[in-house]
């Protein structure tokens, strides 16, 4: 018999943890079939819809009081998307001039020798 | 000796004591900030777009020769594996002396909604890999995918096979998608109209895919609240709870078209497995892959069930190939105090020797 002292919880934290066990194994029956998938996609579907609904009256709402759409929003961040990776590719030529330029060993002297070698007990590939 | 039980009274007093300090803690807990995570110093290498590429300072003296590329899942965010300090995996790996790196993703912007796979396996993974090789002078790189990212990782060394990985790790990694049996049914090609979902809101809202891993297990938020409570007058836990549920609801959205083409080639084709996936009009065949693998896979893994995960230290070409399945569950394995007394070990023990 242990000796553990006993906590008033410990029945408490038993059944939570049943009841989680239970309602997962229960769900994820239900969620297994057939009909629980096209019955989940039946909603999403009419959820798209609205959506799509919504969002083509909203864009006629949105020109109708001269404000930029979704469509247009994203336009504009397509654009900078590309004006950022031109950026990106001229900071890494621009880099690499540099660090061409620059002495090999200062480079060098500001990282970490590549030396480390893995404890002697550890043995090789296997 | 064993320490006498303690009487009614005395526990009594201390369930009173944690029951006045769940009321107080209770209020601190609402009260307070999210906490600081991805604390370990390091520098971006490199950013475009959803593409971020970190670069760790090393917190040794000398490191081994061959720099490590983590790969995370485009779901989820990095600092998984660098939550605190001491309980980070990336803290870990440079405390052991590896040059670390991490190809880490933000939310893809509308404007990315096009990205495919060929974008992520043929572009980001390839530059990460030449800032890497460019930064240490190394042309050796071993690359570690957790989740999803290992199957970038694995697609990436199928399409790479003379210039990819040195060595690839995986952290419980899909090649099996039949065998994900929820995410199938939840994909079922009658039902699930992928084009109209995608056609719809362009980049998957992070809410659906948050929604779909809390469907595996309905319960276990309500559950996880109810143990808070029980503990909230312990801080540690308390932090620790926090940080992982600060992750756990940090999910990011899915740019559209790789959405579409993971749930119509790799859902549904299962083209991983069949090495019918065409990637860039080449053909993605794992069996190829001649590089050192070690394969980790969860024992309680909820999300990628073994079944799915197995073959590929079954199927693929490398000699020298080794899976480990170990306690715990997908994010367990690799965070958190499980993962730093089984997996972190074993992987430096396997990895430090191929790192000379």
């Amino acid at each position: 018999m242990s000796d553990k002292p006993k906590d008033p919880m410990d029945a408490f934290r038993d059944l939570v943890g049943q009841w989680e066990r239970g309602v997962n194994q229960i769900a994820n029956q239900a969620m297994g079939n057939e009909q629980f998938s096209r019955a989940m996609h039946g909603l999403s579907s009419a959820a798209f819809s609205a959506r799509a609904g919504v969002g083509e009256a909203m864009e006629k709402y949105l020109a109708t009081v001269n404000l930029p759409s979704r469509a247009d929003i994203v336009a504009i961040g397509e654009r900078l998307q590309a004006i950022e990776s031109h950026l990106a590719r001229l900071t890494e030529l621009v880099a690499l001039v540099a660090g061409a330029n620059a002495p090999a060993a200062a480079n060098a002297a500001s990282k970490p020798k590549r030396t480390r070698q893995p404890p002697q007990k550890a043995g090789g590939p296997s | 000796m064993n320490a006498p039980a303690p009487n009614v009274a005395e526990r009594l007093r201390l369930e009173v004591e944690r029951a006045i300090q769940r009321g107080v803690k209770g209020v601190e807990y609402l009260g307070s900030g999210a906490p600081a995570v991805g604390l370990t110093s390091k520098d971006t290498l490199a950013a475009r777009g959803t593409m971020r590429l970190y670069h760790y300072h090393s917190q040794t003296d000398d490191v081994y020769r061959v720099p490590v590329l983590i790969v995370m899942a485009t779901t989820n965010r990095g600092y998984i594996l660098d939550l605190a300090p001491g309980n980070s995996f990336v803290e870990f790996l440079l405390k052991r002396g590896y040059d670390v790196f991490m190809l880490d993703w933000t939310a893809p912007s509308p404007a990315e909604k096009g990205l495919r796979i060929e974008d992520y396996v043929l572009d980001f993974i390839p530059e990460c890999m030449r800032r890497v090789r460019q930064e240490t002078g190394e042309q050796d790189v071993t690359v570690v995918g957790y989740c999803f990212g290992g199957v970038l990782s694995v697609i990436y060394s199928s399409l790479h096979l003379d210039d990819g990985p040195t060595n690839l790790v995986c952290f419980t990694t899909p090649v099996d998608f039949s065998k994900m049996t929820l995410f199938q049914n939840w994909s079922d090609q009658r039902y699930f109209d992928v084009d109209r979902m995608v056609d719809s809101f362009g980049n998957v809202p992070p809410e659906m895919i948050f929604a779909s891993f809390e469907m595996l297990r309905p319960a276990s938020r309500a559950a996880s609240q109810v143990t808070l409570w029980d503990n909230i007058w312990n801080d540690e836990f308390v932090r620790s709870f926090r940080l992982y549920d600060r992750w756990a609801n940090d999910t990011l959205p899915l740019a559209g078209e790789y959405f579409r083409q993971t749930t119509k080639e790799l859902m549904w084709g299962n083209k991983l497995l069949s090495h019918e996936l065409e990637i860039g009009g080449r053909r993605v065949d794992y069996t190829k892959i001649k590089a050192p693998v070690l394969h980790a896979v969860a024992e309680h893994d909820h999300i990628i069930p073994y079944d799915a995960a197995r073959p590929l230290i079954a199927n693929i070409g490398s000699k020298d190939k080794t899976e480990v399945m170990l306690k715990g569950g997908h994010v367990s394995l690799v965070a958190g105090a499980n993962a730093v007394k089984r997996l972190w070990p074993k992987l430096d023990e396997w990895m430090g020797v191929r790192s000379i």
